[in-house]
């Protein structure tokens, strides 16, 4: 029976969100083309990440289970992946479009010189069967349908938090099948030498996963401080809306509206905020969006998820202050 | 080490308004551009060699005639020659196509480092740099966002990771980087400092001129195919409803027609509420501890 991989992403022996998203794009492609959905998951000690997949819809799960694997090594991986691949043939392999599934896509696209689709935001069949992969292109003011019409596999990447995961649960067992990979490091001429976090509150606003904005309501540009020391809580940025840009307390690049930037972090905590449109604009797609604000009927608080009537000079440092001790409490355990 | 820079000229994305239909952007009026990510690469190139660490920069596009213009003001920024691949059998090249050319061409080329855009902003796509490495058989890094190349024989580099995030990565020369737009700022070339660009020259060669043949190219080289163009979802547009008094529409307005979402407002004291709103977030997802 033909077959369909999802390549899956862990950290800290969990899945990534975006790795249950392709898992669940994964199974209906499976379903409509009655191929088994086979999960490849790389690493070292990875038993326990694969069992956390029983039952969620997959056939079957490929370990390559070894040390060398313990963290994304470009080459290795590749080198791991595209042999599993040569020698079992699938129709079509997905990745999510995380900045490591992204590159390990492309790497092996290279390597067995088949083509690849980047960042696909929703995927189809035609009536043969082919792989339809739509993805936004120039600027994303254009929506691209392309195909893989011979090579094989189909590849690509799929953008995440564009697929929604229904329940997985299904009763069927997973198999599980171990594969030691056969490495060979003499081959690599990159070194990962490690990982580094730059200060959050450094990032563009666009890039941010995290946005504390304030507005005219922060009073000064002192106060501002006070959303950073938040934002660096958080692992994201500080912005503004124009008036705090106007009185010079956030420099221009970070306003955030219709004469700003658009933004879409995954938290949007609106600080003195009153949400008029022009601001509004420029944020309302956020993830999920925290308002707080002194003046109960201020537009902010109908859009937002949560909203918080108080003092922000008060409530933003005592946000800033859980977060803290929650971690330092979680980093004592 | 010369150092060869891969640059594509692209239509400028702010003038598109309309798509002609089919499976390509019929759009021979719209102004075209250098796409952004392969000038921050022609401007590294440049700042290398003023350092004196590169001797020759060579810019080289494929594309139609008209992309000499991308390559003059490369010229103008400080490349010292530009080579234009352009020939009617590449039309319909993908990724994988525009690559057997690229790398055709740089091969014959004494180079040390290959420095292109991590994507082009039309197709998005990132990776004609992974298919031409591979083709070269050098290593490659794409997603670059601060580099150090001390010698000819290695380069350190920050790579993007999830976030704030960065991969600290060595890579022998030579190797082709993939660059990030926040890696520097392009400088500014004056029309002057173009039309002096103008006087030099820009070599032609065409499919046979590399040593290919129509297998190998165009929508035979391809290993992807667009099957239709069209625009994204439009956006909704709003229209109050008439039956609301009219201050009530010109609200509604105001606000953008935005729907309202079930907020809880959270109370008590500033401890209280800030403990309440960290439960939720971490309840839904939007913060992890």
């Amino acid at each position: 029976m033909d077959q369909i991989w999802v390549v899956l992403e862990h950290e800290e022996g969990e899945l990534d969100d975006v790795s249950w998203e392709i898992v669940a794009q994964g199974r209906e492609v499976a379903d409509k083309l009655n191929q088994r959905l086979c999960a490849v998951l790389m690493g070292s000690n990875i038993a326990a990440v694969g069992e956390c997949l029983n039952h969620s819809g997959v056939d079957e799960a490929y370990l390559l289970d070894a040390p060398d694997l313990g963290t994304y090594s470009p080459e290795l991986y590749t080198q791991a992946l595209s042999k599993l691949i040569q020698e079992r043939g699938p129709q079509t392999v997905l990745f999510g479009a995380t900045p490591n599934g992204s590159d390990l896509a492309s790497r092996v696209a290279a390597k067995l010189r088949i083509g690849l689709v980047s960042d696909c935001v929703a995927l189809d069949l035609d009536e043969e069967g082919l792989l339809l992969q739509n993805k936004h292109t120039h600027k994303g003011k254009v929506c691209s349908t392309i195909i893989s019409p011979q090579a094989r596999p189909q590849l690509a990447t799929v953008r995440p938090d564009t697929i929604e995961v229904k329940d997985l649960h299904s009763a069927k067992e997973m198999k599980v099948t171990k594969i030691p990979p056969q490495l060979d490091i003499s081959k690599c001429s990159i070194k990962v030498t490690g990982s580094i976090r730059i200060d959050p509150v450094a990032l563009p606003v666009e890039e941010a996963d995290v946005i504390v904005a304030g507005g005219r309501g922060v009073g000064s540009g002192e106060n501002f401080q006070l959303l950073e020391d938040a934002a660096r809580a958080f692992g994201g940025t500080v912005a503004a809306t124009r008036i705090a840009i106007d009185n010079r307390w956030v420099p221009r690049e970070r306003q955030v509206g219709q004469s700003g930037t658009t933004v879409m972090p995954k938290l949007y905590i609106a600080c003195g905020i009153s949400g008029a449109s022009h601001h509004v604009m420029g944020m309302k797609d956020s993830g999920f969006i925290v308002a707080i604000n002194t003046d109960h009927d201020a537009p902010i608080f109908k859009l937002a998820d949560v909203g918080i009537v108080g003092d922000l000079l008060h409530v933003v440092p005592a946000i800033t202050n859980e977060v803290g001790q929650r971690r330092e409490a979680r980093e004592k355990k | 080490m010369n150092i060869v820079v891969c640059v594509k000229q692209v239509v400028d994305t702010e003038h598109l308004t309309k798509i002609a239909g089919g499976n390509t952007i019929d759009a021979p009026d719209l102004p075209r551009v250098v796409n952004t990510c392969d000038l921050v690469a022609v401007e590294e190139a440049t700042q290398l060699k003023e350092k004196g660490i590169a001797d020759e920069v060579i810019a080289v596009s494929m594309g139609p005639p008209s992309a000499e213009d991308a390559l003059y003001r490369c010229l103008a920024m400080g490349a010292d020659r530009a080579l234009l691949l352009c020939d009617p059998a590449f039309e319909g090249s993908d990724s994988h196509a525009t690559a057997v050319v690229l790398a055709k061409a740089i091969s014959a080329l004494d180079y040390g480092l290959i420095l292109c855009g991590q994507k082009a902003f039309d197709t998005e796509a990132g990776q004609v740099g992974y298919y031409i490495a591979e083709m070269l058989a050098i290593p490659i890094i794409s997603g670059v966002v601060k580099m150090d190349v001390r010698s000819d024989e290695k380069v350190r580099l920050h790579r993007k990771l999830k976030g704030a995030y960065r991969e600290l990565l060595e890579a022998s020369l030579p190797a082709l980087l993939g660059v990030g737009p926040v890696l520097n700022e392009p400088r500014y070339v004056s029309l002057r400092a173009i039309s002096r660009a103008k006087r030099k020259e820009i070599k032609h060669y065409n499919m046979k001129g590399l040593g290919l043949s129509s297998g190998d190219v165009g929508q035979r080289g391809a290993k992807t195919k667009v099957t239709s163009l069209s625009r994204p979802r439009p956006k909704k547009i709003f229209v109050p409803d008439s039956s609301l008094s009219a201050m009530e529409r010109l609200m509604q307005v105001e606000s953008g027609g935005l729907e309202e979402k079930e907020g809880n407002i959270i109370t008590g004291s500033p401890q209280e509420a800030a403990s309440k709103l960290v439960q939720v977030l971490i309840s839904r997802k939007a913060l992890r501890i």
